[in-house]
């Protein structure tokens, strides 16, 4: 898998504003109560001991909260990694000072060293996790030492038992709620931008597909368009100047027999006549082959492998007709390759065309090689610009296929033209005679 | 010379008759413009006819599926082909049965049909 997709895979779920809002929500709630954790050696200190280790405490607590509010400004400023440290690293030392303290506000402790990785884990780099989980794991593990230290300030024993662990009963009781509403909150925020994302996906796939769809439409269209016109200029104008011609070198003939008119400009004006006629043969032909429309691919790239020369083969696995579109983006892409081929590789240069159907995942596929032992280029590189590879690759594209192609400087090139087509051909009743029925398997080589 | 015209350009066809009717040697004795009725035609009086000339491209059934058709009931009976296309442009059936000639249409005169004389033997006669 490449880098690209990696980065995919391990980016965070990016934070909406929902989710900042959220998060900020969360700070916040957490920042009111711990004011409670201010007050609660001043009240200590007020009402059961004069300890002044616990206006110290109140001043440390006091201090992390300060530090914990700085959190709020970096997530609205989109500072999100700096808000999970303060929020994170204030939120656990503040379960360390109190466990120290008070070892009996363990239970609480481990609640609080939890909650930041399940309120913010969502956000963190994958990089980020493990790290934060170590350092959860060592600030738990400190947190159960400092348990151990049972008491060594001796404030437990100045207050009945009972008290403390009612305090520790009511304020893990407490941190249930938020902690649920925490994990709920980002749970379904999660499943609400996975559903998004899903239906986002789903339309840009509809869409994707209607897009293909409408490409097939336009090239099936155009192509429909061209073959029209190529059976308009053969059948209609093409015809009728024959014709002409034909008439026009016989009435020349009788003219030189009888004498009475000058056959020499007669013949003059029928040489014009054949050269409009061959431009206008030679437009059709270019518009539209009417071979690959009455006979299908193999015939046609065998006509292309004809007037390329002997050097230029078609292997055909006896594939039969298809749908006329990817008959037509085939034929297309084929005489681009072959050209490009001689183009390139001059007149000694090899080309094979490969044409087999095969099926994939139940899937039937039409396969069309053109390979070449021409001098090859970087496909990667600006030569390969030009080679009019961007049009067969929309060709291809918009028959729903796929193009592969392989070269190396000096080692020749391979275009491989995948389409997938209906489960049969499309029929031997298209312009298929009975000629071609049961021809199988077969090989032709041009220059006859 | 009994010629059986085959082409569904009904300019063309004209214009090929008159041809044909201005060789001598040469006429016309039959016509059809698609494919399907000039194999029938053709199978029925195959042996009245000295020559066919075909189209290549007709509207049903193409030349060379026409030539085969005929070669079953009239195997010696010699057809030319005769085309606006490029010879290289034939599909590759059209060779699987003898045929004597290939012409382009712009090039169809009385020279043509008298340049073939020697490749249609005794069959001249009919």
């Amino acid at each position: 898998m490449g880098s690209g997709v990696d980065a995919v895979v391990t980016a965070p779920v990016p934070m909406t504003r929902s989710m900042r809002e959220q998060f900020r929500a969360a700070i916040a709630s957490e920042q009111r109560i711990s004011w409670i954790a201010v007050a609660f050696p001043l009240v200590l200190w007020a009402f059961v001991d004069r300890e002044p280790l616990l206006l110290v405490l109140s001043g440390v607590f006091f201090g992390l909260s300060l530090v914990r509010s700085r959190a709020i400004p970096a997530i609205d400023r989109g500072d999100i990694e700096r808000a999970i440290v303060l929020f994170t690293a204030s939120k656990w030392l503040v379960s360390l000072v109190f466990v120290v303290v008070l070892p009996i506000t363990l239970p609480i402790a481990m609640v609080n060293i939890i909650m930041p990785i399940a309120l913010v884990s969502t956000q963190l780099q994958e990089r980020r996790f493990p790290l934060m989980v170590a350092s959860a794991m060592v600030v738990t593990l400190l947190a159960g030492m400092a348990g151990y230290l049972q008491n060594v300030f001796e404030l437990e024993s100045k207050v009945e038992p009972w008290v403390w662990q009612w305090l520790c009963i009511v304020v893990l009781v407490a941190h249930i709620v938020p902690l649920s509403l925490i994990v709920w909150r980002s749970n379904r925020q999660q499943t609400i931008v996975l559903d998004e994302a899903l239906d986002a996906n789903a339309r840009l796939r509809e869409s994707d597909a209607e897009l293909r769809r409408s490409r097939s439409r336009l090239v099936s269209a155009a192509d429909a368009e061209r073959s029209r016109i190529e059976r308009d200029l053969h059948d209609g104008a093409q015809q009728r100047l024959v014709a002409v011609l034909v008439q026009l070198r016989l009435a020349a003939r009788t003219a030189r027999r009888s004498g009475d008119v000058d056959p020499d400009g007669v013949d003059a004006l029928a040489d014009d006549l054949e050269a409009g006629i061959e431009e206008v043969r030679r437009l059709a032909h270019g518009i539209y082959p009417p071979l690959l429309k009455m006979r299908g691919l193999p015939v046609a790239l065998r006509a292309v492998a004809r007037r390329n020369g002997p050097r230029t083969v078609v292997v055909d696995d006896g594939i039969g007709r298809f749908d006329a579109a990817i008959e037509a983006a085939l034929y297309f892409c084929c005489l681009e390759a072959v050209q490009n081929a001689t183009k390139y590789g001059g007149d000694d240069v090899e080309v094979t065309i490969r044409l087999r159907s095969t099926t994939v995942d139940g899937r039937q596929e039409l396969v069309t090689t053109v390979s070449d032992t021409g001098p090859g280029f970087d496909p990667t590189g600006a030569a390969s610009a030009g080679r009019g590879l961007e049009n067969v690759r929309d060709r291809i594209g918009a028959v729903g296929g796929e193009v592969a192609i392989e070269s190396v400087i000096g080692g020749g090139t391979t275009v491989e033209l995948t389409v997938p087509v209906a489960d049969r051909p499309a029929g031997t009743d298209d312009g298929t005679t009975e000629h071609d029925i049961d021809r199988g398997a077969s090989v032709a080589q041009g220059g006859r | 010379m009994a010629v059986f015209l085959v082409d569904d350009q009904i300019p063309f066809l004209r214009a090929a008759a008159a041809v044909i009717g201005a060789t001598d040697g040469f006429r016309v004795v039959g016509c059809a413009t698609s494919g399907v009725h000039a194999a029938e035609q053709i199978i029925e009086r195959g042996g009245e006819l000295g020559l066919v000339l075909l189209d290549v491209h007709l509207g049903d059934l193409d030349g060379p599926a026409v030539r085969a058709r005929i070669a079953r009931t009239w195997p010696g009976l010699p057809v030319a082909y005769l085309s606006t296309i490029d010879e290289a442009d034939l599909p590759d059936d059209a060779w699987d049965f003898p045929v004597v000639e290939f012409f382009s249409k712009t090039s169809f005169g009385p020279e043509t049909l008298h340049g073939l004389l020697p490749k249609l033997g005794r069959r001249d006669e009919r």
